[in-house]
């Protein structure tokens, strides 16, 4: 086989015993060099490649935490507070009154099929306090076509007064119907009984569409475009069907991210979520990667659906929830622990990371198993004494650090206040005492893009630019390992990727600049492309 | 659209977890008392359905020799309801067990509302033998009082080894949180064995009141190892009853007995917090068990117990 050299303006390889070099040699698909022309010729023929001659390569950069959702939702109208990108590459800006909510709308129904409800996403109530999005303001957008609009948090949904008539919603005794002083539907829905009465009249599956093929696809391209090139699906059903659309979909050539699925346990008994799994882990490849267990614990700090410790939330007395009784979380872990998989464990809240800590010692003093890599999800608000113990648990953290930029300013007015805020995303704990650690974005909840989630570690500003917790920034380098190495350590892949060392596969980020460079801002560097297991991508 | 002509009624079982809603649903099963109906088992497709009552399984759904089918489908509760609705031929009843921390009240308000499903009765499960340290648990305290208040009725379990004054004690906390609801008692579990579990929750209830804080075993922090020859036949359903009695601060059982439902007897025991399993053993292994746990006089109190049961003389040797 040849032997492909790709000279670059400056390699970081993130391997500590090499980490800089200026010629990238792929051989079968992996990292062969990153040594001197001279030394790479010792292995033999060369092909010279040199597109990208004046770019930055760094690893391929893992996102850690994310939905293929990403890849499905867009089917739907955009109507976030942030600009995002779709997956196809467009700009949508975010919408931050009720004009622009309404004249977005009104431009996705020109040629809408009136007999289908116009359906929309990423609405964010908490960015509109004072104002509430209720029906007239949709009724005002169309009088004949049904309206759903998705609060970001999916508990919640606003509908125009065509899908209230239709659905039958005024007829119904839910708390979860939001009514004025009069009793009339406002419009709001609130929880999933009274948005089944939508759900069902006019058949919408949010979630089914992001286990089909086309879903898979567009996921894949948004992530090569942010210079992804191992992305997970971090709470996947794992349906027979799910199985086959993911093995078929990331076998052909044209897929240019590794999968990483996640079974979601609740989903499942554990007996049989094994079984699934297994079945699973037999039909994985190069491309796809099969064999971690995702554990949803509690809900989001933004939602006060979070499970936290005293003093609790700073503006409502509110508990924050469980998905399922703590006992069966802990039944979960001892069970799939002793079933020798990898645990990935979703808590926002300090006392979820508790009971989670609990459960995890439990399991691991009574079956030792060393190098398992269960991974604690998210940790917002993760204590110093948890962080140690989760060190000496042997535990893997993956950080939610995109929250500073996107909710900082409400965690700081509304949610937590201002001592959390100082420890919100610890990263720069989790560095000091050793913790593999990655970060991460949780898209579609906010944006795919790792060198912006780098950022936010970095700088720890929030959309406003308010600096939040300078105690816990990590510097660029850390924060571009976090993004590659780190991220690669808790999915437990660092021996084939992550780095780009000698024997790993040569998945590359192609940058414009150098993220190390302090003069940049990580967030404004730019992505050419990608390179997956030595070979240039194409969108 | 397609409007069923009669509406799947339904039948809501409630409850925390370990309140009795499984067995409550083997023994509607096991009865027969309702054709044609679909059990629906939302806490995390857990399918604990008595194996000689399954017929055939059609992919998540597994048909039951009464005519019955039971569901454990993946996938959000709304989406199920969508599909069931639209069977080729959708069932006449169901019966839904609903996950431990779901709320009852908005899940009536559910059914009564949801097109093709009408509400037909609401079951709300309590086990006397652990409510104490349920209502005490700080992580889940307030969603079980929470529950409580939610129902008209409260069906009690496990109740009859408590002693008049623990009855009237726990009267008093239910009708405090709700004054309205009526209470049934209700003999659907069977009882824990003797005074087992009643010592384990006196514990723990001590351990909460000196710490302040949730429970987590008797004797904290040490983690004790205990080896008991149990030469006498036991019956495993019985073992493994009084092991899980001992939950709040076993951590592992392991070993072998002499069962006597076993052809040549020797079964082998591997009991956790998550469950217990007995597998049929070969050769003239002594019948030993190990314990693992918080507390080496808790071990030495439980495998007291387990002697009992086994009514025999006994040596315990410490590890």
């Amino acid at each position: 086989m040849t032997i492909t050299v790709y000279p670059a303006r400056r390699i970081h390889t993130l391997n500590p015993s090499q980490p800089e070099g200026h010629y990238l040699a792929v051989k079968d698909g992996r990292v062969l060099s990153v040594g001197p022309l001279e030394a790479i010729r010792a292995f033999g023929e060369i092909e010279l490649d040199d597109r990208f001659a004046d770019k930055v390569l760094v690893p391929g950069f893992v996102e850690g935490h994310s939905h293929a959702l990403e890849g499905a939702i867009w089917d739907f109208v955009y109507l976030g507070w942030f600009d995002k990108r779709d997956p196809d590459g467009k700009h949508w800006s975010g919408v931050r009154d009720a004009e622009a909510i309404q004249q977005r709308l009104r431009q996705r129904l020109v040629g809408h099929d009136p007999a289908k409800p116009l359906i929309a996403w990423g609405f964010d109530p908490i960015y509109f306090s004072g104002t509430r999005l209720d029906k007239r303001l949709l009724d005002a957008v169309s009088g004949e076509i049904p309206i759903v609009v998705m609060h970001a948090s999916l508990h919640v949904m606003t509908v125009n007064s065509v899908a209230l008539a239709q659905a039958n919603i005024a007829a119904q005794e839910i708390d979860g119907i939001v009514r004025d002083a009069q009793g009339e539907c406002i419009g709001e829905l609130q929880e999933m009984p009274a948005m089944h009465l939508i759900f069902d009249r006019y058949d919408i599956d949010l979630f089914e569409q992001a286990s089909q093929p086309r879903a898979l696809r567009q996921y894949a391209r948004a992530a090569r475009r942010e210079g992804i090139t191992t992305i997970v699906d971090l709470l996947n059903p794992l349906s027979d069907e799910a199985i086959d659309a993911m093995v078929e979909t990331t076998r052909a050539p044209g897929y240019q991210v590794r999968l990483v699925p996640a079974l979601n346990a609740l989903a499942w008994s554990p007996e049989a979520g094994n079984e699934q799994l297994r079945k699973a882990m037999a039909r994985g490849h190069e491309k796809l990667h099969f064999g971690i267990v995702k554990i949803v614990t509690d809900g989001a700090i933004q939602n006060y659906t979070a499970r936290l410790q005293w003093p609790g939330y700073l503006e409502e007395e509110r508990q924050g929830v469980w998905n399922a009784p703590p006992q069966t979380f802990h039944d979960l872990v001892q069970y799939y622990h002793q079933a020798g998989l990898q645990l990935h464990i979703h808590t926002n809240g300090d006392e979820a990371v508790a009971i989670m800590l609990e459960a995890l010692e439990e399991a691991l003093a009574l079956w030792p198993r060393p190098n398992h890599r269960h991974t604690l999800q998210h940790v917002q608000l993760i204590r110093q004494d948890q962080l140690l113990r989760a060190r000496e648990l042997g535990l893997c953290l993956n950080i939610f650090a995109n929250h500073i930029y996107y909710w900082g300013d409400i965690h700081l007015s509304r949610t937590l206040g201002f001592d959390r805020c100082q420890r919100l995303e610890p990263a720069a704990s989790a560095e000091r005492l050793g913790i593999p650690f990655g970060i991460h974005c949780d898209a579609p909840v906010t944006p795919l893009s790792p060198l912006f989630t780098a950022h936010c570690a970095h700088a720890r500003e929030t959309a406003t630019g308010q600096v939040l917790g300078t105690a816990e920034s990590i510097g660029r380098r850390s924060a571009l390992e976090a993004i590659t190495l780190g991220a690669a350590r808790t999915l437990h892949l660092d021996a084939y990727l992550g780095s780009l060392e000698p024997g790993k596969w040569a998945d590359v980020a192609v940058l414009d600049e150098d993220p190390l460079d302090e003069h940049v801002p990580l967030k404004e560097i730019g992505v050419h492309g990608t390179l997956l297991g030595g070979v240039p991508t194409h969108d | 659209m397609t409007e069923a002509s009669t509406p799947i009624g339904v039948t809501l079982i409630c409850g925390f977890l370990g309140s009795g809603k499984t067995t409550r649903i083997n023994a509607l099963i096991a009865n027969g008392e309702l054709e044609d109906a679909l059990f629906l088992v939302n806490d995390f497709g857990r399918l604990n359905i008595d194996a000689s009552l399954i017929e055939s399984r059609e992919g998540e759904v597994v048909r039951l020799n009464n005519g019955c089918a039971c569901c454990g489908l993946a996938g959000d509760l709304s989406a199920q309801l969508r599909r069931i609705r639209r069977w080729p031929r959708p069932p006449s009843r169901m019966v839904m067990e609903a996950s431990g921390v779901a709320r009852p009240r908005p899940l009536a308000q559910l059914f009564t509302a949801a097109p093709a499903y009408a509400l037909e009765q609401v079951e709300f499960l309590v086990d006397a033998s652990t409510l104490g340290s349920l209502l005490n648990d700080p992580s889940v305290g307030e969603l079980v009082r929470d529950q409580l208040r939610d129902v008209e009725r409260i069906s009690v379990n496990r109740w009859h080894h408590l002693e008049e004054s623990e009855r009237r004690h726990l009267v008093t906390q239910l009708k405090a949180l709700n004054p309205d609801a009526m209470l049934q008692w209700d003999d659907a579990l069977p009882e824990p064995l003797d005074n087992m579990e009643r010592m384990v929750d006196r514990k723990v209830d001590r351990g909460e009141a000196d710490e302040g804080s949730r429970a987590v075993g008797f004797t904290p922090g040490v983690l004790a190892s205990l080896s008991i020859r149990l030469p006498a036949r036991l019956d495993a359903g019985r073992l493994g009853r009084a092991l899980d009695a001992a939950r709040p601060f076993l951590l592992r059982a392991k070993g072998f007995i002499h069962a006597g439902e076993t052809r040549d007897g020797l079964t082998l025991v591997q009991w956790t917090p998550s469950g217990c399993r007995f597998t049929p053993a070969h050769g003239d292994k002594p019948a030993v068990l190990v314990l693992i746990g918080k507390g080496r006089d808790n071990l030495e109190a439980l495998a007291e117990r387990l002697f009992v049961l086994s009514q025999m003389a006994t040596t315990a040797s410490l590890r």
